[in-house]
């Protein structure tokens, strides 16, 4: 919990710093302060450890995954009820709802400590995922791979079935009967994306390359890296490490969650913690993005909002049907 | 979806009549088929030349090699057919950054496929840029 009162507390102190009362000089002239200063809520990095996110505050423009998922989900559920009530009593293309792990975003995992105990080197995801990847997962129980062969089994069969009800009459008859159903239609038309596409993208993958080349990462790299050799573990080779290599260490893997990864993760998770490396980095990473996002204000603004508007609709959706 | 140029089997049979060709005869034998269970990638375009069929993790794609070289950065054409997963995810990253965070990405869903990666492909905020001989890595979702 220590890292969790320090993560939020520097969080904390980024928005103060920039909500702090100024003098009458500042008050006069307020574009002087930069674009983080004026919209942190608005671009500073996502940064909850409660939740178990960290995310650059670009994230907020984007569609996230669990409502990706929970759009297509949505649209499924609504064509099912359609074709029910059309009469239709053939296989379905049935989804289960998307798990509330996906609502959990970490760029360059891990980063809490239990975090790192429960998915070593992976982001947070359910355990099918996990397999389903291949990922050899040495702390999962008999019981739960089992459960997992047995989900896999049944969804192939679901999915087969599904892909031979199709060429039904039954199946053709109530899906064209479905198309101007109000719920499908509804559904079917929205677009998460809609918004979010545009010349920002790219500026602000453009903002984490320069980020991560800024000379004050390699303060906090040096410090991490005298951390993990203080716990006996090596950095990486640059060939071996991730996208931004700032955090990798040498023997870490994606293939496979087990006692040794998990004591290296947990190593590197404590060693962001006693540096203080994740908030660092995002004040960073932010200060970058702020000035994109000062840039397409508007435009961010109206993707912002169009998504909350219609994560709000989904939920709803979601909660009005289960 | 307004920006896919996923091509549905819909689609691709109706773009074929509308071009005057014949109707490919049964599904099995359309160029842009991928067995059950994976994720096909080719290295040209149309779903033509060396692919591969990915069915689990792996996160660098230079794992699987076409006849002619390696599947990373070198993509034109996709198709999805996994069937116990829901997603398949593709990034332009060798560590992919999952569930939000930084990176770009397209996906696909089951059944979708895209033969031009070049203008466009599969879903997603990043699905108008050029994917062509971009993706690097691949991770499956909601299995």
């Amino acid at each position: 919990m220590q890292k969790r009162a320090v993560a939020s507390a520097i969080a904390a102190l980024l928005l103060l710093g920039a909500c702090a009362p100024g003098s009458s000089a500042e008050d006069a002239d307020k574009d002087q302060r930069s674009p983080l200063d004026k919209a942190p809520a608005q671009i500073a990095a996502i940064i909850d450890p409660d939740g178990g996110t960290v995310a650059p505050g670009s994230s907020r423009f984007i569609p996230d995954f669990y409502h990706t998922f929970l759009l297509d989900y949505v649209k499924r559920t609504a064509e099912n009820v359609c074709l029910e009530r059309e009469g239709y009593r053939g296989a379905l293309d049935q989804w289960d709802a998307p798990d509330p792990l996906y609502k959990v975003a970490v760029t360059q995992p891990p980063w809490l400590p239990e975090q790192a105990e429960r998915f070593a080197f992976l982001p947070p995801q359910p355990l099918a995922d996990l397999l389903g990847n291949g990922v050899i997962v040495q702390t999962a129980s008999a019981e739960q791979a089992t459960s997992y062969e047995k989900h896999r089994a049944e969804r192939v069969a679901a999915s087969e079935a599904f892909a031979e009800a199709q060429g039904t009459a039954e199946y053709k008859s109530a899906k064209a009967a479905c198309a101007t159903d109000p719920d499908v239609k509804r559904w079917e038309g929205v677009d998460l994306s809609a918004k979010s596409s545009g010349p920002w993208l790219a500026e602000f993958q453009d903002d984490m390359a320069s980020a991560f080349q800024d000379p004050q990462m390699r303060a906090i790299k040096n410090d991490f890296v005298a951390c993990i050799e203080g716990e006996g573990l090596e950095p990486a080779s640059p060939s071996d490490a991730s996208f931004d290599g700032l955090y990798a260490v040498k023997g870490q893997s994606l293939a496979k969650i087990d006692e040794q990864q998990v004591r290296l993760a947990v190593v590197v998770a404590d060693c962001k913690e006693s540096t203080e490396a994740v908030a660092r980095e995002m004040a960073i990473w932010s200060r970058y993005e702020a000035a994109t996002y000062a840039k397409y204000e508007r435009e961010l603004t109206e993707a912002r909002t169009y998504l909350e508007g219609l994560y709000g609709e989904l939920d709803d959706y979601v909660a009005s049907h289960s | 979806m307004k920006k896919s140029r996923v091509f549905s089997t819909i689609t691709a049979l109706a773009l074929t009549v509308a071009a005057g060709l014949a109707v490919a005869a049964p599904a099995s034998a359309a160029d842009y088929d991928c067995a059950s269970g994976g994720t096909c990638f080719w290295i040209s375009t149309n779903f033509t030349n060396s692919s591969v069929r990915i069915t689990s993790t792996k996160a660098d794609l230079t794992n699987y090699d076409y006849a002619s070289g390696a599947v990373s950065n070198n993509t034109s054409s996709i198709s999805s057919n996994q069937s116990d997963c829901i997603y398949s995810y593709q990034y332009d990253y060798y560590l992919a950054p999952w569930n939000g965070g930084s990176g770009s990405y397209i996906y696909f869903l089951k059944g979708q496929r895209d033969p031009l990666l070049s203008n466009g492909g599969g879903n997603g905020a990043y699905n108008d840029e050029d994917w062509d001989n971009r993706i690097s890595s691949n991770w499956f979702k909601g299995c």
